[in-house]
């Protein structure tokens, strides 16, 4: 060959591959076991309950089937490789939703909880839908409305509103991509983007978005608006401990110990040895009872089989009373 | 052999080059990275797609390779040069590119005068399997190298094949 070349392939063959890379690429293989690689989405219920109904009563694009011991025994590396390759993924596909016709099936889902009696109210303002047979999206639009504070309202359904463009344009070059490797028949790729009303009462309104997408794996990431309908703020974690300074570390002890607990029973497989404490971006919500959840995205603190885990802080530490 | 198992142990033997074609695009470890377990994940679902055994490098290139570009695509950012002119103001004095360096080489060509290039000079692939990679014609691979080896301005001795 030519010696420049050669001088370009010796500098180019430097390039090498980081050990971190090499132990995610094999927890990619030891994740799916043979056999499952083409398997859908099987993503179990948690423990705690975080069973979703689809709001209009058609099926979820993505088949869910319970999977239940699938991945569970991994080693302490491959827990952080998961989370490693789930952050990425996750980065990959931050996604939220918005549209103008009201579902019915939706307000009628809303018309039964308690509390809803209320003005604010959440409206699916639109919705993507797409299914070949191979590849299927269905991405809503949620928005909120009533809110006193109309600044607020405006800046969260924004959000809502980018979020679920993302979706659709990320789902949309996802789609564009596996076409053009002539993968398109083949791709078995399934987005959801929609919400749930974990909690609505006079005083409050949580929202909770999930993007759920397959491909090839599946994964769930969860943005939640705690709306302070009185005092017409969205509520954040630190202004709600404002009376426990330490709370990261109570916080992230009581959850390590309910960890522990659930995994020596034998019900759980949390990967202790990766949770350190809880963050500053933390996801938690206020439920009905003003008790406060602290929630994990699928596969932050455990198996992709146990869904997106959620531990209830006990009243006696945090009530929320309508006033923080 | 069973086809993941083929993959498997392609990726265990080949991680450094998947690893280096990805850094060719992305020219930035972590995305790099990301690129590669992202090619992993779709491989790996799309496993039956493999036809022939001895085919897994192409085939898994291809993955890599189409990845690596949406990835760019999502980027928008990068800035190729298209004529030699071009290059030559970033690369005063360089004219027969002999001390040229690989972050350069990265950094001056489009990805489409790049995969070809790599793929035959460094990874010694042949064109018939190059055009598997990137899905076009052998006589587009040979164009192509063709014009991106002009455009590092270097003078090819032997022939291609």
């Amino acid at each position: 060959m030519n010696k420049k070349l050669d001088h370009l392939k010796e500098q180019y063959e430097e390039i090498k591959a980081s050990e971190e890379l090499r132990e995610r690429a094999e927890a990619l293989f030891a994740k799916q076991p043979v056999g499952e690689a083409k398997q859908r989405a099987s993503e179990a219920q948690p423990a705690t309950g975080d069973a979703r109904q689809p709001m209009d009563g058609e099926q979820p694009t993505a088949e869910r089937t319970k999977r239940g011991e699938a991945g569970r025994k991994s080693s302490a590396g491959r827990h952080a490789l998961w989370k490693r390759w789930v952050a990425a993924a996750a980065v990959a596909v931050v996604a939220f939703v918005g549209g103008l016709h009201t579902s019915e099936s939706f307000a009628a889902t809303v018309a039964s909880l308690p509390g809803m009696e209320g003005i604010v109210r959440v409206l699916t303002l639109d919705r993507y839908h797409f299914d070949n047979g191979y590849m299927q999206a269905d991405i809503v639009t949620p928005q909120i409305e009533g809110l006193a504070d109309e600044k607020l309202q405006a800046m969260i359904n924004e959000q809502l509103r980018k979020d679920s463009e993302e979706a659709i344009a990320l789902f949309e070059e996802e789609k564009q991509a596996m076409e053009e490797m002539g993968l398109a028949e083949e791709a078995h790729m399934g987005w959801e983007f929609n919400y749930d009303i974990k909690t609505d009462t006079e005083e409050l309104l949580v929202v909770d978005t999930y993007l759920y997408n397959v491909v090839g794996s599946s994964s769930t990431v969860h943005k939640y608006y705690n709306v302070d309908k009185k005092n017409s703020k969205l509520l954040t974690l630190p202004e709600l401990m404002a009376d426990h300074p330490d709370y990261v570390t109570e916080l992230s002890d009581y959850i390590r110990k309910e960890m522990e607990k659930t995994n020596e029973s034998g019900d759980g497989v949390y990967f202790l040895e990766y949770f350190t404490k809880i963050g500053e971006e933390q996801l938690f919500y206020v439920n009905e009872d003003g008790q406060l959840v602290i929630c994990f995205d699928k596969y932050e603190v455990a198996p992709g089989a146990y869904g997106s885990p959620e531990f209830v802080i006990p009243a006696d530490y945090f009530k929320w009373n309508g006033e923080n | 052999m069973e086809k993941k198992q083929l993959l498997e142990s392609f990726i265990h033997d080949n991680l450094d080059r998947a690893y280096r074609l990805a850094y060719s695009y992305t020219r930035e470890s972590a995305s790099a990275e990301d690129v590669v377990s992202d090619s992993i994940v779709k491989a790996l679902s799309n496993i039956e797609t493999l036809q022939k055994l001895e085919a897994v490098k192409p085939w898994f290139f291809r993955i890599l390779v189409n990845t690596a570009l949406s990835y760019l695509r999502k980027e928008k950012r990068i800035v190729y040069f298209e004529r030699p002119e071009e290059m030559e103001q970033i690369l005063p004095g360089k004219e027969d590119s002999s001390d040229l360096m690989i972050a350069e080489f990265l950094e001056m060509l489009e990805p489409k005068y790049k995969t070809v290039l790599i793929l035959r000079f460094f990874e010694d692939m042949s064109l018939k399997e190059i055009a598997d990679v990137t899905g076009e014609s052998i006589n587009t691979v040979k164009t192509r190298l063709y014009r991106g080896l002009k455009l590092l301005r270097i003078e090819m001795e032997d022939t291609y094949e």
